[in-house]
């Protein structure tokens, strides 16, 4: 019995983990194309969203059957159900990432601006860094990291302010760079939103390891 | 806090074996309290405490203190009887006696010296129908109780047991010996019960202790582990021990 339901919980974990490794390729992609005006790339990043959306569905469905027919308690049912939520956020994290491939193509006939590209790169490079860490957090279930983690999200917020700061003082100065300045606040928006899917994923390791529902990332902690 | 049972630092031996060590255990008035824990941790040994049960074997030594509503279970003017009356007990196996459905439920209020027939009728049907069993056995009343089915023996032992009108009821595995069909009927029965009485059950059936009871303790080698509410225990229990019991890990 206890056999059966760990050889089950280690399939949802490798699912989980190839569910977040194709995400993480997905951010990294996006960020790619966007920095490299790479429309072919951006292209893929878009197309196989519905790889991702197809594993979250799987995983969900996989999650549903151990708990219905194993009838996991404690650390086992608080590991299975942090998957299954976690397995939503990762699907909206690849969802950003398309946002973000999406507007490598919008940016193909637009001014583009060196000093404001850089750190959108910068703090894209930030998630992405963050993403891969959390995974691996996840991988241990190691809570203590993943309160680090999910505070490196600050360092969002100020990549963040400073994006549209810049972009606000171009808009001011260059009235051909309106569409432009609100692109780039729109990218910003979606990498910073995918540094709130990060918290979360922390979020449910500490589910899992403590059976806490806490709010990381909010400066209460 | 407002405690209807306190037990407190009861050790029990069997001879020079130490079956309970040191258990601290209260519960509220009402609910139904689940009692867990593999194969000889202790839990009907202190489950047959709190009605005295133990007293019949032989070589048996208790200490420590055992108080029901402020009253003590074992004082020198504790009659066992009257106890037994105020704290029911159901077993793992059916144990009608081989008189007719009405003469079982009936036994105890007889023993009581009640005679009078109405009254007798009319515990006998709140009785029967509280456990459940009524619908099934109203027109075979003088039927012997050992020509129903297990389930049905079972509920008609729990309508005896109701009939005395106890304030506690200990059931010790009430449902492992029953089909999916009569446990369903009995968890109903307790699920409703356990507005008037105070119910502690012995199982080994974990999800029949998450389903039905309000707080859970756990014991181990003869020492009570973990206790609190049910919800807690199933999800996020404080102890290694619980956790890996209720995993599967041992047991």
């Amino acid at each position: 019995m206890r056999r059966m339901l760990e050889q089950q919980i280690d399939n949802l974990k490798k699912e989980f983990t190839t569910m977040g490794l194709n995400v993480e390729s997905a951010i990294r992609n996006a960020i790619l194309a966007f920095q490299g005006h790479d429309l072919e790339l951006a292209q893929e990043v878009i197309e196989n969203d519905e790889t991702i959306n197809g594993q979250e569905t799987h995983l969900e469905k996989q999650c549903a059957q151990v708990i219905a027919l194993q009838q996991p308690v404690a650390s086992d049912l608080r590991l299975i159900i942090s998957m299954l939520k976690a397995s939503s956020d990762l699907e909206r994290l690849g969802d950003h990432a398309v946002s973000v491939a999406k507007a490598t193509k919008i940016f193909e006939n637009e001014k583009r601006d060196a000093e404001i590209e850089k750190i959108v790169i910068e703090m894209a490079q930030n998630v992405q860094k963050m993403l891969e860490e959390i995974m691996n957090a996840y991988e241990v279930l190691d809570d203590k990291k993943a309160i680090v983690i999910a505070n490196d999200d600050n360092q969002n917020n100020e990549y963040f302010k400073q994006i549209r700061k810049l972009s606000l003082k171009e808009i001011r100065t260059d009235a051909d760079f309106a569409e432009s300045g609100i692109d780039y606040l729109n990218v910003a928006n979606h990498i910073e939103r995918m540094g709130d899917y990060v918290t979360n994923l922390a979020e449910w390791i500490i589910y899992a390891t403590k059976g806490k529902i806490t709010e990381l990332g909010r400066n209460d902690l | 806090m407002n405690e209807f049972i306190t037990t407190r630092d009861v050790h029990l031996y069997y001879g020079s074996k130490e079956a309970l060590r040191g258990v601290n255990l209260d519960f509220p008035d009402k609910g139904v309290h689940a009692l867990i824990g593999p194969s000889g941790c202790g839990k009907s040994t202190y489950l047959r405490c709190l009605n005295r049960m133990n007293d019949l074997i032989e070589n048996v030594k208790i200490t420590g203190s055992f108080k029901i509503n402020g009253e003590d279970i074992y004082g020198p003017k504790t009659d066992t009887v009257e106890l037994r009356k105020k704290v029911g007990m159901v077993f793992q196996q059916p144990n009608p006696f081989p008189f007719s459905i009405y003469e079982n439920v009936t036994y105890g209020l007889k023993l009581s010296g009640i005679k009078d027939k109405q009254l007798l009728d009319e515990r006998v049907e709140m009785s029967l129908k509280q456990a459940a069993v009524w619908d099934e056995v109203k027109d075979d009343l003088n039927k012997s109780a050992l020509a129903l089915s297990g389930g049905q023996q079972q509920r008609v032992c729990i309508a005896r047991v109701l009939a005395v009108r106890p304030q506690v009821i200990l059931l010790d595995e009430p449902t492992s010996a029953l089909d999916p069909v009569s446990s369903n009927l009995i968890e109903d029965m307790l699920l409703t019960l356990k507005e008037q009485y105070t119910i502690i059950i012995v199982t080994h059936n974990m999800q029949q202790a998450s389903r039905i009871s309000d707080t859970t303790s756990f014991f181990l080698n003869g020492e009570l582990i973990e206790t609190n509410e049910t919800k807690h225990i199933f999800l996020n229990p404080e102890k290694q021990e619980t956790n890996d019991y209720l995993s599967g890990r041992f047991g």
